[in-house]
């Protein structure tokens, strides 16, 4: 846990408070714009980077920052370049962008030579905290110290890059580097291994791997282990570029910097695309080995992670300036001020300079005032004017500080608050001149108030930073004693000489009463889900499941972890899984918002699972159809209950059928019967007349014929009980329901008794098909005909008559009524006609008029009777046209 | 004593019992006669023909069990054999017991029909054959004077001469006067074939 560490610009001794807060607001400025940059969509700037050699890992960070988008997301498109041209000439860094041919270049040492030689540059950022410079030995030749390159035969270029750091180590070991002989140098080691010269200058980084592949190993010395500590690679680019693009040049150089950080972590990958992707100018035959080689080499360069790359100390530069100074490379001072890039400090530089400039005219116009009194005025009013317009520009930025959303408070080393901004005084419910000069500590409770100083006292001694450039959740101490969280940014800023830190502080107590609301909410949900009735499973749009509830795990008998591995097709119904494809394609082309479906699940142990299923779509932020929420309700049990019923109510029927049949049966025999007895009679017949032989082929011909007749009368009368009488399947199919009527008279036909009674049909052509059981249907037809004719025994047969009439019923119904021309119904037998054993006849059960309901009733429809305007009474069944809901629960 | 012009009636009002039962009762030699109700039959029927009625019992309009109780209304003696596919035990012994003379289920054993019926046109033919003898001597029992019948009949009877002269209070001489009569108008004989005649008046 990190404590609130505060920051600052500057110790206020030095500078008034009011610079102090137009410096913040430099900053302030250059951050926003640095947001507004990183916006995407916005032009990007076109920059060139030079580098100092061909396309190599020496540049990794580069390319990582171009490859990993940072330079894009700062709003920057950089052309990096290569030092080998294509005519393979090389192309000077510290020329290119002296010329203004790129912005930016990568150079060390010589940076500070060009500046002697009058290229006004700055070093941005010093990537190789130390050189790789060395002096390489053949093998075999004495190289342990420095003192040896007096008797060695040493290829030089005298006053070269690397020769003047060897020179410099020659001066710190005592001794004068005029004293040894330069022999000739030149690219690569062949001069070395042919033995022209016993040692050469050359690159880490490079050299040992060169050797490497002649198999041999060089002895080496680095100058930088004899206390000569040059920069390496470092970034720079002209101070004219840097002082008018400060904003650009502190993107350019962030950017880098992350490209680095990149770089380093993941060598590999970025060698591997190096060796890949950039063309050398200078091939390689092993260009990946050689990357790779280079990779270790150089994140020992950059000594990171133990000094923060990019690093800068202006003391080593002055120490370098001096090395080459002695070597008389360069003369004269080095301004560091201008050198070293500071992006607040340049911006203020400027403005002191201004300022100073301003004063320097004021003196003159004072001195003048005695010789030129008609200018005096002129000056006093021009100096009246700038310094105006000055302070009109530090009202403005001290406007915008104090208008900040965050707070802003400065410390010094100490951790004094030198200055707060109106946000901070809002945030921490102090005055600002309770905060200023107070202890920083104020506005952090305990504990973390004492570490607080051991953080800073930490930093101060070693650098390991907690906080700084960082930025972190902390919490802070309001004046009223309450205690919140907060965001806590710092920045480290060295003004002359002094340490400040800067805090950016944003009151975070909304923000984490909103987290905790969603948090809070986020578990509700969960909870919710987890405990919910209904199965809930989400699954992705090809059904992959992704999660699914204990209610869906209890539902299918698997357990989270074998769902979660599975697709919810393997535990569909096969023949289910079409339906639930195309309503997930409904829905993710966008024809529903939610589908409402059937669906068969296979339980664990291998029972069929009915469940209601709801499909539903989440969508992300660009609104495509992002994962599936399936919702399953149980209906298990309830459809096996139905089944149940239903079988048992087809039990019924079946025994009802069987019953009637039973009453029938003296009919049923007869209408056997007669077939039988005449074709036995004519078989006799026929068999007596040949063996008399009083007969002709015409008359047995015609016998013959009669019995094939008989034989198929008898077929067609066991046909039409065998569908009675067998076990219904309960199977509905598409039925012509005056068809049906036809062959339920047909069947009452077979109680001979019947053929007495006159049965009249009207029938109603071009009805509707119905979904039926057709069995079912014809057993409550033939229970309604029967319970007609019964009604009218105590007619004379003559009288006796049965309408059956069909007809259509509202847009989507068939009727069948049955009428007889009986006595009608009492009132008792009204009232109870549908029961159950209720009878009026010696025979039969009393169950045919309750199954027949119950019939209807399962087929939707509905039975019901009425009193005929003369005699007797008329039986109606309606039933729905069309297609049955075969999972409809009554 | 089956006679060449009897006739079987077949009365049903199922065409193909009707029709195989007449080929059947052809192939046996016998003449048949099909009709498909009691009515047709009524209509078509002269009592003088001999013969015998198949008829079923169950149809439509007038049944053969009304059949029946019209012709034994009609003392048209025709023996019946009936036939039924329903089984129907209580209206068979109904049948049997107003005189029918057989009863046969469907479906039957052909020979069991063609026996029954062979049965029934013999004992028609007997009956119309004892009706004839009746009819004959009836003829000659209204020539006799009541006391010639009174003592016919105590002759056959057994009683001697003596015994039926002081029953009938007269002489010896005029009850043997009597007795000569009436066998010569009976055309008797003997005094045995005189018994035998007053046997089947009184028996038929």
């Amino acid at each position: 846990m990190d404590s609130l560490l505060l920051v600052v610009l500057r110790s206020s001794s030095s500078l008034a408070t009011g610079r102090c807060r137009l410096r913040l607001g430099v900053r302030l400025v250059a951050g926003v714009l640095l947001v507004i940059w990183a916006m995407p969509g916005l032009a990007q700037e076109r920059i060139a980077l030079q580098l100092r050699w061909d396309h190599q890992f020496q540049f990794a960070g580069y390319y990582a920052a171009q490859w990993q988008g940072y330079y894009r997301q700062s709003g920057l498109d950089v052309d990096i370049r290569s030092a080998i041209t294509a005519s393979g000439t090389i192309r000077s860094a510290i020329q290119e962008v002296s010329e203004g041919s790129a912005e930016f270049g990568i150079g060390a040492a010589d940076i500070l030579v060009a500046r002697h030689d009058g290229h006004d540059l700055t070093v941005l950022a010093s990537i190789f905290q130390t050189s790789a410079a060395m002096l390489f030995a053949r093998p075999g030749v004495k190289f342990k110290n420095p003192a040896d390159l007096l008797t060695l035969r040493v290829a030089r270029r005298v006053n070269d890059l690397i020769d003047v750091e060897v020179q410099a180590m020659l001066r710190s070991e005592g001794i004068d580097p005029s004293a040894v002989k330069p022999f000739p140098h030149q690219a690569g080691i062949e001069h070395l291994l042919s033995k022209q010269v016993d040692v050469i200058p050359g690159y880490s980084i490079s050299i040992p791997f060169l050797a490497d592949r002649h198999g041999v190993i060089l002895t080496g010395l680095r100058p930088a282990a004899y206390g000569v500590d040059f920069y390496g690679d470092s970034l720079f680019a002209s101070a004219d570029f840097v002082n008018s693009n400060p904003e650009l040049t502190a993107r350019f150089v962030d950017a880098s910097l992350r490209g680095w950080e990149y770089a380093l972590a993941h060598p590999e990958e970025i060698a591997a695309r190096i060796a890949k992707t950039l063309p050398r100018g200078r091939p390689l035959k092993d260009p990946l080995e050689f990357n790779l080689y280079q990779a270790n080499g150089v994140k020992a360069l950059t000594m990171h992670p133990l000094i923060d790359l990019g690093h800068v100390n202006p003391d080593r530069w002055r120490r370098m300036h001096d090395s080459l100074a002695q070597a008389g490379v360069v003369s004269g001072s080095l301004d560091l001020s201008r050198f070293i890039f500071d992006p607040v400090g340049d911006v203020m530089r400027s403005r002191q300079q201004l300022r100073q400039v301003l004063i320097g005219v004021v003196a003159g116009g004072m001195l003048l005032l005695f010789a030129i009194a008609g200018w005096v005025w002129l000056l006093r009013r021009n100096v009246l004017t700038a310094t105006k317009a000055l302070q009109h520009n530090e009202t403005r930025l001290r406007a915008i500080v104090d208008t900040a959303v965050e707070g802003i408070i400065t410390i010094d080393e100490q951790g004094t608050v030198e200055s707060t901004n109106a946000a901070a005084e809002k945030i921490f419910g102090y005055a600002s001149h309770e905060m200023v000069g107070q202890s920083v500590n104020m506005l952090i409770p305990s504990p973390y108030r004492e570490e607080h100083d051991g953080y800073l006292t930490n930093y101060l001694e070693t650098g390991i930073r907690k906080i700084i450039g960082i930025g972190r959740e902390v919490q802070g101490l309001r004046k009223d004693g309450t205690i919140f969280p907060l965001e806590l940014s710092v920045a480290e800023m060295t003004v002359e000489g002094k340490r400040q830190f800067t805090g950016l502080v944003r009151d975070v107590t909304e923000r984490h009463a909103l987290q905790q609301e969603l948090r809070a909410r986020q578990e509700t949900l969960t909870l919710t889900i987890e405990n919910a009735p209904v199965g809930i499973v989400t699954t992705t749009l090809d059904g992959r499941i992704i999660s699914a509830n204990q209610a869906f795990c209890s539902i299918v008998g698997f357990s989270q972890a074998e769902l979660e591995a599975s697709l919810i097709r393997n535990i569909t119904y096969p023949s289910d899984i079409r339906d639930g494809v195309s309503g997930m394609r409904d829905l993710i082309e966008g024809r529903q918002t939610s589908i409402n479906l059937r669906q068969r699940y296979i339980h664990k142990d291998g029972s069929t699972i009915f469940a209601q299923v709801y499909l539903a779509l989440t969508h992300d932020a660009a609104g495509s159809p992002s994962t599936c929420i399936l919702q399953a309700v149980d209906r298990t049990q309830e459809i096996n209950r139905v089944q149940e019923l239903r079988q048992h109510r087809e039990r019924m029927a079946h025994v009802d059928r069987l019953s009637t049949m039973g009453e029938m049966a003296a009919g049923i025999a007869h209408e056997i019967n007669q077939p039988l007895a005449a074709i036995s009679a004519y078989a006799q017949a026929c068999q007596r007349l040949i063996q008399s032989g009083r007969t002709n082929a015409g008359e047995l011909q015609d016998a013959l014929q009669d019995v094939g007749a008989q034989v198929e009368r008898a077929g067609e009368v066991i046909r039409r009980l065998r569908g009675m009488v067998k076990k219904g399947a309960g199977q509905r199919v598409l039925t012509d329901i005056n068809e049906l009527v036809t062959e339920t008279i047909a069947l009452a036909r077979l109680d001979r008794r019947e053929q007495e009674i006159q049965i009249h049909t009207e029938l109603e052509s071009d009805l509707p098909s119905v979904e039926v059981d057709a069995i079912q249907i014809q057993q409550v037809l033939l229970n309604l005909v029967r319970n007609a004719m019964d009604a009218m025994q105590d007619l004379p047969v003559a009288e006796q008559r049965v309408t059956i009439r069909t007809s259509r019923r509202g847009p989507d119904d068939v009727e069948v009524a049955v009428a007889d021309c009986g006595a009608g119904l009492s009132g008792e037998v009204e009232k109870n006609i549908f029961r159950p054993f209720f009878t009026t006849k010696n025979t039969g059960m009393g169950m045919g008029l309750s199954i027949s309901q119950s019939i209807v009733n399962n087929h939707g429809g509905r039975i019901w009777f009425t009193g005929n305007r003369d005699q007797g009474t008329t039986f109606h069944v309606s039933i729905p046209s069309g297609i049955m809901d075969i999972y409809a629960v009554e | 004593m089956l006679s060449s012009n009897q006739i079987v009636y077949i009365v049903d009002d199922d065409d193909a019992v009707r029709k195989s039962l007449c080929l059947l009762m052809k192939s046996v030699g016998l003449l048949a006669q099909g009709l498909a109700s009691a009515q047709e039959f009524l209509e078509a029927y002269d009592r003088a023909q001999p013969g015998c009625l198949v008829l079923d019992i169950r149809m439509p309009g007038m049944s053969g069990l009304e059949l029946q109780d019209r012709l034994v209304a009609e003392r048209i003696e025709l023996p019946i054999i009936f036939i039924t596919g329903h089984g129907d035990v209580p209206m068979a012994v109904q049948a049997l017991h107003k005189g029918a003379m057989e009863f046969l289920e469907k479906p039957f054993r052909d020979q069991d029909l063609i026996d029954r019926v062979q049965f029934a046109l013999q004992r028609d033919a007997e009956q119309r054959h004892a009706a004839s003898l009746r009819e004959i001597l009836e003829a000659k029992l209204v020539t006799l004077t009541p006391r010639e019948r009174e003592v016919m009949e105590r002759v056959a009877d057994g009683q001697a001469n003596k015994a039926i002269a002081i029953d009938l209070d007269m002489s010896s001489r005029t009850v043997e006067i009597h007795r000569a009569r009436a066998m010569e108008k009976m055309g008797a004989r003997s005094l045995a074939e005189l018994v035998r005649m007053v046997v089947d008046i009184n028996h038929v």
